[in-house]
């Protein structure tokens, strides 16, 4: 593994009659796949993503879709190639 | 694990954790995926924190018997997903390498010898020898002679099972909490103003107020997330002031708009200052005082809690009087009136334009204020008149019982309300607030417990610096401390606690998880189950009672303290300890074993194992073969239920993230004494102060009086102790995790640079610090996270190598019987 | 559901500490009575290597693997993140502050850290020399699993 992945789950809260289409564009976030979703409108969204930014570029698509009523991110962790070389810290944070 | 990919793994756990935080359970992908490689089912489970009293929420995974992580609940109201740097280390308290897992007894040639070394016994013998100790010191001295330390750090039920056992088994009162170091001040102020225990507000508090005033507290360290809640409020709306007070600048003042040092002792003046400015002013709200509130002048000269041949005893006029007498809003006034700006900033030494500001915040009208205290005003010789000065200012503005208007005292321990007060482990109380004292809550407690008349002894127990005078004077001979490290955490251990607990006359038993200082010192040592390695119940200091399941197995040898006091209680029967009289007058008790009488009497052992949660395991309940918490905690619950008390039901408690009391009609109460949130305030009333008879709380005209030590000559510097952010209480949990004690590793004497200088020391300096009853050595510190002014030292206490409570005063605030570890005079001297 | 006894190597390290009759049973102490002081250890040094720890599961908050002596956090000024903010990190090539901080108490993103974590070190904390008085034996989720693993294997 070279590249580093960030790895999120997100709680999805959206309208119940909505959730069809909820579902959908989700599905067209890249990296987002849903591994829940039940007729009370809740879901649990994975994404994979190359970094943070990516993570927050795509919760606020979320939050943006027509019927979701909020998203919210629980859980991050990083996965793959060392987060940085420390030795380019050497004389940075002192 | 071919086909699955670390990625699927964590992939899988971020479902999980999902799925957690919104109480849904595992999807079945995530699910599909854990039965194929059976890597991932981490299982996922709510506890309270095991340190402070802000109670958060916690999600705890195991695997295999093991805790593996442990994170902050998201779903939690408390802490909303946050830690402090504690709380995400709890994974690792319990498995320091030293854990206890078998009784040790201090032996010589075979046989227990108050002089021999620690030996390894089984539990057989080692309830053996207790009882043996135990039954002769009832027979030759009777109830008095036998006492019981335990903690705001039982769960609910091991508190209530201890003050059973002891109170109505042993028929003994001596039987305190170490909350009583920690919380007793607070306790007396309530009563005395309020005539019911612990806050009227809640932690929704933070974010509707408009100031906060830190009394003497270090928030940023002993509740960081309540100082995240603050933080929150301060930074994000610009208007919000926050002062702090202290006798030396620590990290809360980082956040200070307006921050004081003040000269100890002199939060008193600081506080009268305040009313009168309030009064002085007009701001005080005249319409809320003519209905909600009385005045009354209390008594002075109330002594210092030491021992009564003590000199300072002996000149006080009126040793420990709580006593008052009404006064009228215009007496108020001039009882306040020389506590002047003037007066206040010179004794004080915080500046007249600072002061003036605090005071301000609290007479404005429209800035709701937040009061924040705990050890700073509650170990102090006039702890309780602090707490009532407090209640003043806001009763005088009639700022209080309302969103964001709230005195608020914090509580130091995770369940300190839920156990140590509401229970009622101290020596003079009863569950709800009841009274030894009172024969009318004497025979309500025989009635829910179903014991005869007479049963639960009238006097009032030894209290917590009481009980070590005893053991010293061999007055207790049989003594049993629990969860708690009481040699390490009472003052004056050279000369009290130590010769106490090692007095030939006396049989000392510690349960504790580890080896302690205190297990050091006992006889007999039991290893103890701890945290989520049995079912429990914790009360936090917003009135929110919160539970857990056994999550993980103690390890082998190890049993919970309500194991233990119940187990015990089968080793005794009412013959051997409770008096002729009381059985000839109920001689169907004759014969029984306590543990009949206390706990298998229909209420404790009312539910069966099938009503448990059936994917978690409980070893006491198994054990005893019923549902045995469920038990104590529906019988307990009957003492509060329709009198301002009220529990929800047992199981709704492991469901929800905890619930703030009273719980009426399963709705939970956020500020009490106010209508329009409180079902107990009387129809139509804006306010009503119920636990006093006529609706009215109260206000105290209570003057400055000097500490019990000051510095001299001899002795020239104030110290002062307290706690760090990194480890709880004496460290016995959080220096065995090597993180937290590599963060910070050994206690230091943080002074001023220049006193440092004065006495030739540098940085890292070995010094003694002496006072007139004992001393240690440690190092010298001038640039850390505590910043003493000239004159002053603190030393945290969490050293097991550094026992500062060798140096400090037994003296208490003579009301409350809590020690003021914030005051003594020492000196210190290069090495 | 199932149950697996601890049985996991480093549990059979839990030999008592008190197989042998002893007197200084108090672990976090050096041998000295209670009544008696010992000489303090010398004021362990802050670790400075910059070089980051493997965090025990992956909900710990990472370890300061750098001195933060004399850093300001107030309400007026934050050292830490003049590197670690997102726009920082390019120049210094530290970590970003993980996108959980940009959360407010409603679990909704803000532009910025939300000042409830502002105070970093109420969850960060640096580490000193120091050795530790007494081991833990947490063991890390990866040799739970691998432990399972092979329960699984043997079966």
């Amino acid at each position: 593994m070279n590249a580093t992945v960030h790895i999120a789950s997100l709680l999805v809260h959206a309208r119940a009659e909505a959730i069809s289409q909820v579902e959908r564009n989700l599905l067209a976030i890249d990296g987002a796949e849903i591994a829940h979703s039940d007729e009370q409108g809740r879901l649990i969204v994975t994404l994979e993503t190359a970094n943070e930014a990516e993570i927050v570029q795509a919760l606020t698509d979320i939050q943006l879709l027509t019927g979701v009523v909020s998203a919210s991110l629980v859980y991050h962790q990083t996965d793959g190639a060392p987060e940085a070389a420390p030795t380019s810290l050497q004389g940075d944070i002192k | 694990m071919s086909g699955i990919s670390r990625r699927d793994v964590i992939k899988a756990q971020a479902v999980a954790a999902a799925a957690a935080a919104a109480g849904l359970p595992v999807p079945a992908a995530a699910q599909n995926l854990v039965t194929q490689a059976n890597l991932t089912d981490l299982k996922w489970s709510k506890a309270a924190c095991r340190f402070c009293g802000t109670g958060c929420s916690i999600m705890v995974a195991t695997k295999a018997g093991r805790v593996v992580a442990t994170h902050g609940d998201a779903e939690a109201e408390v802490n909303r997903g946050l830690n402090c740097v504690k709380g995400y280390f709890l994974s690792k308290i319990m498995y320091g390498k030293d854990r206890l897992t078998t009784p040790l007894l201090r032996k010589k040639n075979g046989k227990f010898d108050k002089d021999g070394d620690f030996e390894p016994v089984s539990w057989d013998e080692a309830f053996d020898i207790m009882a043996e100790k135990w039954k002769a010191t009832l027979k030759a001295k009777g109830p008095k002679a036998v006492g019981m330390f335990g903690s705001g750090q039982w769960t609910v039920w091991e508190g209530y099972a201890a003050s059973k056992l002891m109170k109505a088994g042993f028929r003994s009162n001596n039987i305190d909490p170490n909350a009583r170091h920690c919380m007793a001040s607070a306790v007396v102020g309530f009563i005395r103003a309020f005539g019911i225990d612990e806050p009227m507000g809640c932690y929704d508090d933070f974010e509707n107020a408009d100031a906060f005033v830190l009394w003497g507290s270090n928030m940023a360290e002993m509740h960081p997330i309540l100082w995240t809640r603050i933080a929150d409020r301060r930074l994000s709306h610009p208007h919000v002031k926050v002062a702090v007070l202290s006798t030396f600048e620590h990290r809360s003042f980082d956040l200070a708009d307006i921050p004081g040092v003040f000269v100890p002792q002199t939060d008193l003046i600081i506080a009268n200052y305040i009313a009168n400015h309030i009064i002085q002013s007009g701001a005080v709200n005249e319409d809320f005082v003519s209905k909600h509130v009385n005045f009354r002048k209390g008594a002075q000269d109330i002594g210092y809690g030491l021992r009564p041949e003590n000199p300072l005893e002996a000149a006080a006029a009126n040793a420990g009087s709580g006593d008052s007498e009404p006064m009228t809003l215009e007496d108020f006034a001039e009882f306040v009136k020389p506590y002047t700006l003037d007066y206040a900033a010179e004794k004080s030494g915080v500046s007249k334009e600072r002061l003036q500001q605090i005071a301000e915040l609290y007479a404005d009208p429209d800035t709701k204020v937040m009061s924040l205290w705990t050890m700073g005003v509650n170990q102090h010789t006039r702890g309780v008149w602090m707490n009532n000065l407090i209640y003043n200012i806001h009763l005088l503005t009639g700022k209080i019982a309302q969103p964001g208007n709230s005195p608020f005292s914090l509580t130091g321990q995770p369940s300190a309300c839920g156990t140590a007060r509401e229970v009622g482990t101290f020596a003079h109380r009863l569950p709800a607030d009841l009274l030894v004292a009172n024969p009318e809550h004497r025979a309500t407690a025989e009635k829910i417990w179903k014991l005869p008349s007479g049963t639960v002894p009238e006097w009032i127990g030894a209290h917590a610096v009481l009980q070590n005078r005893k053991l010293k004077d061999g007055e207790i001979n049989c003594y049993w401390v629990q969860v708690n490290n009481n040699m390490q955490a009472a003052p004056n251990m050279m000369e009290e606690g130590l010769p106490g607990y090692r007095n030939p006359e006396n049989f000392i038993v510690v349960s504790d998880a580890y080896p302690t200082v205190t297990a050091e010192a006992a006889d007999l040592v039991l290893p103890t189950a701890m945290w989520v390695e049995k079912e429990g119940a914790y009360g936090n200091a917003e009135r929110r009672t919160q539970f857990w399941h056994q999550l993980v197995d103690a390890p082998e040898g190890a049993m919970s303290d309500l194991w233990q006091l119940v187990e015990f209680s089968k080793r005794f029967t009412t013959d051997e300890v409770w008096p002729p009289e009381l059985l000839a007058d109920n001689p169907d008790y004759r014969g029984k074993t306590l543990y009949e009488v206390l706990f298998e009497n229909g209420n404790v052992n009312a539910f069966s194992n099938s009503e448990r949660a059936e994917d978690y395991a409980n070893r006491e309940a198994d054990e005893f073969g019923f549902y045995i918490q469920k038990g104590l905690f529906e019988e307990y619950a009957q003492f509060g239920r329709g009198h301002g008390h009220d529990l929800a039901d047992f199981d709704t408690y492991h469901q929800v993230r905890g619930l703030r009391w009273p719980v009426v009609d399963g709705k939970e109460t956020r500020w009490r004494y106010n209508g329009k949130y409180d079902p107990y305030v009387k129809e139509g009333a804006e306010f009503d102060f119920y636990g006093k008879p006529d609706g009215r709380a109260v206000a105290f005209a209570l003057p400055f009086e000097p500490p019990a030590e000051s510095p001299d000559e001899e002795y020239p510097f104030w110290l002062s102790t307290g706690r760090v952010l990194e480890h709880w209480h004496s460290g016995s949990m959080t220096q065995r995790v090597p993180e937290l004690y590599k963060a910070v590793p050994d206690a230091l004497c943080f002074m001023h640079p220049d006193d440092a200088e004065a006495l030739g020391l540098r940085r890292g300096a070995e010094v003694r610090i002496k006072s007139r009853r004992g001393e240690i050595l440690t190092r010298v510190e001038t640039r850390g996270r505590n910043k003493p002014p000239k004159g002053l030292i603190f030393v945290p206490w969490f050293d097991a190598r550094q026992l500062i409570n060798k140096v400090t005063l037994d003296a208490t605030d003579p009301l409350s019987k809590q020690t003021d570890f914030k005051k003594c005079a020492v000196r210190v001297e290069a090495v | 559901m199932k149950r697996f006894a601890i049985g996991l190597a480093c549990a059979a390290l839990f030999v008592a500490a008190a197989a042998v009759a002893q007197e200084n049973i108090a672990t976090l102490r050096p041998t000295t009575p209670l009544a008696e002081n010992g000489t303090p250890a010398p004021m362990p040094k802050p670790v400075n290597s910059d070089i980051r720890q493997v965090r025990n599961y992956p909900e710990q908050p990472p370890l300061i693997p750098h001195t933060i002596e004399g850093y300001q956090i107030d309400k007026n000024s934050n050292k830490c993140l003049s590197c670690h903010a997102r726009t920082a990190v390019e120049v210094s090539q530290a970590p970003m502050v993980s996108i959980t901080h940009f959360m407010n108490r409603d679990n909704q993103f803000l532009a910025s850290v939300t000042p409830r974590r502002y105070f970093c070190n109420q969850c960060h904390v640096p580490q000193t020399d120091a050795r530790p008085l007494v081991e833990n034996d947490f063991v890390d989720v990866d040799e739970v699993l691998e432990y399972v693993k092979s329960k699984e294997g043997a079966k």
